[in-house]
């Protein structure tokens, strides 16, 4: 399939080891770069001190993060609550194994590389209910219930909008997709109009699959705290707040892959597109985030069921009749 | 078969490496003074009230029912997608009609109700 | 594949009763959604089942039935026998709609739903009387079955409805269950999903023995719950009395219906061969006692009952074991006796659904303002006082119990005489049969003395008969063909027999 590195244990090991440290990374100044870019919208300053421009903030959080008392509150199931922070986080890691970063280079060439992508993006409602669940506290209860009921009714518009593409490309794997798209039109503008539709629907369900604003009620933390995570300390808590930025970054590259042309781009080299293309739309995340308010739960789940699930069940009949027309 | 799977499957191996050190990390390097106050539930700093496990609104449980029909058709959608074209027209009305159906089924929830959170 | 799927028009003829129902369901959805009226409701339902009904019915004489679209063909039969069993399904689901659009309305319970459950169920039903495949058989009874859950359920404010729906619905999913784990093994003893295919591997001999005759054990055994054959009746009492009559009604007759079509076209096509269908190693080696065990006790626990809902769910298993007689004759190796017991089960169940329409329709019309009847007490005089609306009782009770000239005896006659006529191995099992319905003959006897001969308690609630079209109409559309059938059955059991000769 040439891929670089033709031996499959290799090239697991490497992809594994490579994509955990880039994101990891990515995540630590992503961290920063969101709280720079909060800063600037409200006319503060953000973080300064520790090193130039406040740019070791991250290590300096993390070392914290590691100091810190690591507590398993009273009633807790404890091997849940221990179990829930790391299975979010390799969820997170999971989806990221079938992306294609440049041609020749993703670590598993799934045929079914978007329904591996979604499922596993999909699942990541369930650890973190677990923690809600596990914490024996009735925020963290109430928030978990949130996410599941948020996480389970987006899903259904981002499988259904994830499907124009597979529609259009007649393929459920990832990179034949890019390929479709390197070869004839990004499918943001193919089918027209449906493409857009489609495109801006599966980045605002992504938005609520990783529960950033303006679709995070179930950590509102003026009402709960800071839901599912009250209870959660230390790393455990921090591992938590990786594992969101981890999925924000991954659903962006998945909606690029699927959409804008993964790393198809002209002059500069794949990989650059394909970074380029997700660190653009995780800034309108950030911005999304510092510019607009908190849905209520009813108008979350209105907005899903009556208005994302019927327009995204036409959008995948219509790519279905465009293609039997057009081709 | 398996070697397409191998890497997805050693990536998740090194995640869950990656996961065992920081908590090992963090066990060595973590603070530990640990009272009974600590072990309370978080409830804004006051006492905890009643029970953990609070009952639930049914509308979770309705939301994971009406969760279940829709994930369902796309579960059926998606092998329909990758091969539509070789279906031809017949395919394509055949997916109308099932996807009419659940858009009736759709309007008819909503028209019952089952789509308001706060009635 | 494209070519053979779309074919002629005319090929899509036979699969007009299905198609017809499911959209009529559909239909239901809409209407129930969009408008409050819940009247129209009923007579829609009604009208969409009738016609497929009516159009089943004149299919099954084999008038402009041609081979349907082959993408069908390996999961469905639209022969003249599904279209006996589609027009079966159709009436006694039709005249069920028609029991709900006057007993919802009396009692206070209209909600659209209820008809939508009815269409859709009797949907599954027609897909699992025509099924040709282990995965289509699968698919039928579970939507059949998911609808009449919540049919018996319906009544949501009654802890018998919640009980006798769980009781139901957790027994149901077992029963679902072992049927699907012994369809998985018959695949792996066969390597067939097809019941052609099953049928094919199993006389050439080449399936695998121990797992085939686990998993046929499997797989009769959760077709025999459905149509609550002992020993898997226990929550046919439960149900019955829990749910609203037409409910009842509808598991009475669609259900047995369709659970005993499959039962047929299972064991005809799979296990029609010499080994699987003997006396002794087979099939019929497991009915044979379950017969005799269902007859037995359906009729004595019938008869100690002091509820008429549930003397008639007792009498409902007393008719299944009646019906088994039929299926194990198929144990002969005589074709002309099995097409016998064949047509003469499809006659039974035909006679069957209208007889228990009129029974448990009469029992409807005779309790009314929101108080139903149903003790023998609530009944007592009735008859005296209102004569018209006990005569359908009397009527239903009569075919019920077996008595010339209704519908009952000859349906009793065919299927006993089937069997009389494959030999002796069967006549303990007729003459269990016959003194068991002697003991019939004293339960159903006991509801016209007390329409007739009993004065109701003083100071008891004297109820007034039910005044509502839907219910007369359907009293009278069964009696008629009660009577009919009793008087006139050379066209049905013909009808019957020409069905019964092709397995389509």
């Amino acid at each position: 399939m040439g891929h670089l590195i033709a031996n499959a244990w290799l090239r697991g090991l490497v992809h594994g080891a490579l994509l955990i440290t880039v994101l990891m990374t990515a995540v630590a100044w992503i961290s920063w770069f969101e709280r720079k870019f909060a800063a600037r919208v409200q006319s503060r300053l953000g973080p300064t001190m520790v090193g130039p421009a406040g740019l070791l903030q991250p290590i300096a959080d993390a070392f914290k993060m590691f100091q810190k008392e690591d507590i398993i509150p009273r009633g807790a199931d404890s091997l849940l609550f221990r179990l829930a922070p790391p299975l979010t986080l390799f969820l997170s890691l999971a989806t990221a194994a079938v992306l294609p970063i440049m041609p020749g280079m993703l670590a598993s060439d799934l045929d079914i590389g978007v329904l591996y992508a979604l499922a596993f993006s999909g699942l990541l409602a369930f650890p973190i209910w677990v923690a809600g669940w596990s914490s024996a506290n009735k925020y963290a209860l109430l928030g978990g219930m949130r996410m599941v009921a948020q996480g389970i009714s987006y899903e259904i518009p981002m499988v259904l909008c994830a499907l124009v593409p597979v529609v259009v490309t007649g393929s459920l794997s990832l990179s034949e997709i890019v390929k479709y798209q390197a070869a004839h039109h990004w499918l943001v503008f193919w089918p027209p109009g449906i493409g857009v539709i489609a495109f801006v629907l599966f980045f605002t369900t992504a938005l609520a699959e990783s529960n950033r604003i303006p679709f995070d009620i179930p950590e509102a933390e003026s009402e709960l705290v800071a839901g599912p995570t009250t209870e959660y300390t230390a790393i455990r808590f921090g591992l938590f707040a990786s594992a969101e930025y981890a999925h924000s970054v991954v659903s962006c590259a998945l909606a690029s892959a699927l959409f804008l042309g993964g790393w198809d781009g002209p002059v500069l080299p794949p990989s650059v597109w394909m970074l380029l293309k997700t660190a653009a739309l995780f800034v309108i995340v950030t911005w999304v985030r510092w510019s607009l308010l908190r849905l209520r739960s009813d108008q979350l789940m209105a907005l899903c069921w009556k208005y994302l699930v019927p327009v995204s069940l036409a959008l995948v009949l219509g790519a279905g009749a465009w293609v039997y027309v057009v081709g | 078969m398996l070697s397409t799977y191998l890497p997805a499957l050693l990536m998740l191996v090194v995640a869950t490496v990656f996961a065992v050190g920081i908590f090992t990390l963090t066990s060595v390097l973590g603070t530990k003074h640990m009272t009974p106050e600590k072990a309370i539930p978080y409830e804004s700093g006051s006492e905890s009230d009643g029970a953990n496990q609070i009952r639930l609104s049914v509308k979770f449980y309705l939301t994971a029912i009406l969760f279940v029909v829709f994930d369902i058709e796309a579960v059926f959608l998606y092998p329909w997608a990758s091969i539509f074209r070789q279906l031809g027209w017949f395919g394509l009305v055949e997916m109308f009609a099932f996807i009419g159906s659940l858009a009736i089924t759709l309007l008819y929830a909503w028209k019952k109700g089952a789509l308001e959170w706060e009635k | 594949m494209t070519a053979s799927l779309t074919g002629s028009m005319a090929s899509w003829v036979p699969l007009m009763p299905l198609l017809l129902v499911a959209i009529g369901g559909f239909a239901l959805l809409v209407v129930d959604a969009l408008s409050d009226e819940h009247a129209e409701l009923a007579t829609l339902s009604s009208v969409v089942l009738f016609c497929a009904g009516a159009l089943a019915a004149v299919l099954a004489t084999g008038k402009g039935l041609v081979p349907p679209p082959s993408g069908v063909a390996p999961y469905l039969a639209v022969g003249q026998m599904s279209q006996f069993w589609n027009a079966t399904i159709c009436c006694g689901a039709g005249l069920s709609a028609l029991l709900a659009g006057g007993y919802l309305h009396e009692h206070a319970l209209e909600r659209g739903e209820f008809y939508a459950l009815i269409v859709f169920s009797a949907f599954g039903a027609m897909v699992l009387a025509a099924a040709t495949d282990l995965l289509s058989i699968f698919i039928g009874l579970e939507t059949m079955s998911l609808g009449v859950y919540s049919m018996v359920a319906y009544r949501r404010g009654s802890p018998r409805a919640a009980e006798g729906g769980l009781k139901y619905f957790l027994l149901g999913s077992f029963a679902a269950a072992v049927l699907l784990f012994g369809s998985a093994l018959i695949y792996g003893a066969t390597g067939h999903t097809d019941l052609a295919g099953i049928g094919q591997s199993v006389r050439d001999g080449h399936a695998n023995l121990r797992l085939l005759i686990l998993g046929m054990l499997m797989l009769l055994s959760g077709l025999t719950f459905k149509v609550s054959a002992v020993p898997f009746h226990m929550w046919t009492p439960d149900a019955y009395e829990g749910a609203v009559t037409p409910a009842t009604t509808f598991m009475s007759v669609v259900v047995k219906t369709a659970a005993f079509a499959v039962l047929l076209r299972v064991i005809l096509t799979c296990f029609s061969d010499e080994l699987s269908a003997s006396l002794r190693t087979g099939w019929p080696g497991m009915l044979a006692p379950m017969a005799a065990a269902t007859m037995i006790l359906g009729n004595f626990a019938a008869a100690r009952q002091a509820n008429v809902k549930r003397m008639l769910a007792y009498s409902s298993i007393a008719h299944a074991g009646y019906i088994l007689v039929g299926v194990v004759t198929l144990y002969s190796g005589d074709e002309q006796v099995r097409q016998t017991a064949v047509s003469g089960v499809m006659f039974y169940l035909l006679a069957y659904t209208v007889s228990n329409v009129l029974a448990f329709g009469s029992l409807i019309a005779l309790g009314s303002y929101a108080k139903e009847a149903v003790s023998y007490e609530d009944l007592a005089g009735a008859g005296r006082r209102h004569p018209l609306a006990a005569l359908p009782f009397v009527l239903g009770v009569l075919s019920l119990m077996g008595f010339p000239p209704t519908a009952g005896f000859l349906g009793k006659w065919y299927v006993f005489s089937a069997a009389i006529a494959s030999g002796n191995d069967l006549l303990w099992l007729v003459i269990v049969g016959v003194l068991s319905s002697v003991v019939g003959a004293y339960y159903y006897l006991r509801v016209i003395v007390y329409l007739f001969m009993k004065s109701p308690e003083p100071g008891a609630a004297i109820a007034v008969p039910m005044r509502s079209g839907y219910v007369v109409l359907a009293l009278v559309l069964s009696g008629y063909f009660v009577l009919k059938m009793g008087v006139t059955p050379a066209p049905y059991i013909d009808l019957a027999l020409s069905a019964a000769s092709k397995l389509g």
